[in-house]
């Protein structure tokens, strides 16, 4: 298993290069540049800045350098933030994303799991279509019709809660924001856990622990759960992007100080190095939330790891 | 064989009473949205600087009100539905199309084609999608619907081409491909006679799946202004306009958001009744 495990980490690293490349390469493609403003720039100052930056290089010294800065940790200065590096910015708001988000994929799975069971254990029944009806409405309403339509009725209609803002996190303002993104968490790990459970329940051994006369809940507990939560394990991977962008627009709609507006506003000013470090910082988290999942599968389901 | 699939599968969909009612509601929905034109005596974009924000029934002819522009709330709302759900057919088709080829070349040169086919579907799966449009869209300028339709089809051919390359990585050992090689048919021949066929069901199926998918991720991109610009109209464009106004104009925010939850909802459930149906593994 630590043999397994190392040789994903490992193969974690050409990935990640080959995104960094192909992201560095296709941005310095598109047209316009960071020192274009309404107002031309004169010409020698322009150059100045351009050699300030380090863009008067040509392109493959340029890469080679950011490369270099990124094995040690460093992504550069920010082109558009004055005396900001992009490592300043970034910690800045990923600490704010970063727990918006957990929290909003724990409450997500906490609801998700025992509702995809219990529509499971009760297929058909009243519970079912109820599970049914919640987790269809959640998949159809997106965080950006999600997000306002909370603030409209409880910000704005019913005054429970500020419709925006954020104030260090306190819990009533950071109570819509983790319900808008967490209702599609919810609803997909319901319906992944309902299917499994489903299939893991028609298996013969399941039968063969029902003819030992073992209870329903220990059934369930002991041998039925633990296969038929495969496929949620599988889908934890693409989870942390449904939340990554999910927090973009969570981020804009309640006014959240995160490090999501980054990406965004740095692709429209052309800040090459923000957009970069956003990149690497999405990338990281995505590469490493499919490696967790690849490696609780292992746990799971012993016969993935044989070589 | 295949029609006789289809027809079967047409007969199992009737029985689905969920995806019946979907495929009513979506119906009506589209009926709506195209006969709009003329079933409101207002223009999608005609501004009327008199009637600013009216709220809906403070004027008869406009049945959901005006915006700040005096437009007609109706007449923009369902000219964001058309071109939500052009842009969401046109790209889940693209995307289908993509998926299909690819997946069907790996599955079925197997290898180190495959190998490296599918690598690359892994790096594009772990680049985050927002940044990927985001570059597509600042490459080539803002708010072109080409631009839009090509940078979210990008994305949602990577399932397909997963769950086609499976298949045809199963069907090449079989016996009647093997027979088909024998008998000197191409590689080509083999993939569009023998393999397509075959994947059709869960292609169609998760394809079904796509189209709100891709309606959502085209909002999505209109509602941080990276999309369908005015004086053109999406869903996503319009939620986006209408949160900004909803402390005084709630109605704004209403339509479109009403329209894209029930769009995509019967979409949905009508995609989840058509895998029903049509994908042999989901069969109990």
């Amino acid at each position: 298993m630590m043999r397994y495990a190392l040789a994903r980490i490992i193969g974690l690293f050409p990935t990640l290069l080959l995104l960094v490349t192909a992201a560095f390469f296709v941005i310095r493609l598109a047209p316009g540049g960071p020192f274009d403003e309404e107002r031309a720039l004169p010409p020698q100052v322009r150059a100045n800045l351009e050699a300030a930056y380090g863009l008067d290089a040509p392109l493959a010294t340029q890469y080679l350098r950011y490369v270099g800065g990124l094995l040690r940790g460093d992504l550069g200065p920010s082109f558009k933030h004055k005396d900001m590096g992009v490592n300043e910015l970034i910690a800045g708001g990923l600490p704010v994303s970063a727990a918006l988000g957990a929290v909003a994929l724990a409450l997500g799975l906490l609801l998700g799991v025992p509702l995809g069971c219990l529509a499971a254990l009760h297929r058909a029944g009243p519970v079912d279509l109820g599970a049914t009806i919640v987790t269809a409405l959640a998949l159809a309403l997106p965080a950006f019709v999600l997000g306002p339509l909370l603030s409209l009725a409880f910000g704005l209609q019913l005054r429970w809660l500020p419709a925006a803002g954020w104030e260090n996190g306190s819990l009533r303002h950071a109570l819509l924001p983790v319900i808008t993104l967490a209702a599609p968490v919810m609803a997909y790990s319901a319906r992944l856990v309902r299917s499994g459970l489903l299939e893991v329940l028609g298996a013969d051994y399941i039968r063969a622990a029902r003819a030992r006369g073992l209870g329903q809940r220990r059934i369930v507990l002991a041998h039925a759960l633990r296969p038929a939560l495969l496929p949620l394990v599988g889908w934890l991977g693409p989870a942390a992007a449904v939340v990554l962008t999910g927090s973009l627009i969570v981020e804009t709609v309640f006014g959240i100080p995160g490090a999501g507006r980054f990406l965004v506003e740095g692709a429209l000013n052309r800040d090459y190095t923000l957009v970069m470090g956003m990149i690497v910082v999405y990338g990281v988290a995505t590469l490493l939330c499919n490696l967790a999942a690849d490696l609780a599968y292992g746990w799971l389901d012993p016969r993935i790891r044989r070589p | 064989m295949a029609g006789s699939t289809l027809a079967s599968a047409g007969r199992d969909l009737a029985r689905h009473r969920a995806a019946l009612a979907a495929a009513v509601a979506l119906a009506a929905l589209c009926l709506v949205a195209l006969a709009a034109p003329w079933l409101s005596p207002h223009a999608a974009g005609a501004i009327d600087l008199a009637r600013p924000a009216l709220a809906p029934g403070a004027d008869a002819s406009h049945g959901w009100g005006t915006d700040r522009l005096g437009r007609d709330v109706f007449a923009r709302t369902m000219q964001g539905l058309r071109i939500s759900l052009l842009i969401g057919l046109a790209a889940a088709l693209v995307s289908a199309v993509i998926g299909v080829a690819w997946g069907a070349v790996a599955g079925y040169a197997g290898g180190r084609i495959d190998a490296v086919m599918m690598r690359i579907v892994d790096i594009l799966y772990a680049l985050p999608f927002v940044f990927f449009v985001i570059i597509l869209a600042t490459l080539f300028g803002r708010g072109s619907v080409p631009v839009l339709l090509a940078a979210i089809a990008s994305v949602g051919w990577l399932t397909t081409a997963r769950i086609v390359r499976g298949q045809a990585l199963a069907l090449r050992r079989q016996g009647f491909i093997d027979a088909a090689r024998a008998m000197g048919s191409s590689g080509g021949r083999i993939l569009w006679r023998h393999i397509l066929p075959n994947v059709a069901g869960p292609v169609i199926a998760y394809t079904a799946l796509t189209v709100p998918q891709m309606i959502i991720y085209e909002s999505f991109l209109s509602f941080l202004g990276l999309g369908v610009q005015e004086p053109l109209a999406s869903l996503g464009s319009l939620i986006s306009e209408g949160a900004r106004d909803m402390e005084s104009a709630p109605w704004l925010l209403l339509a479109p958001a009403a329209c894209l939850t029930l769009l995509t909802l019967s979409l949905n459930v009508l995609g989840d009744g058509l895998r029903d149906v049509l994908d042999p593994r989901t069969h109990p």
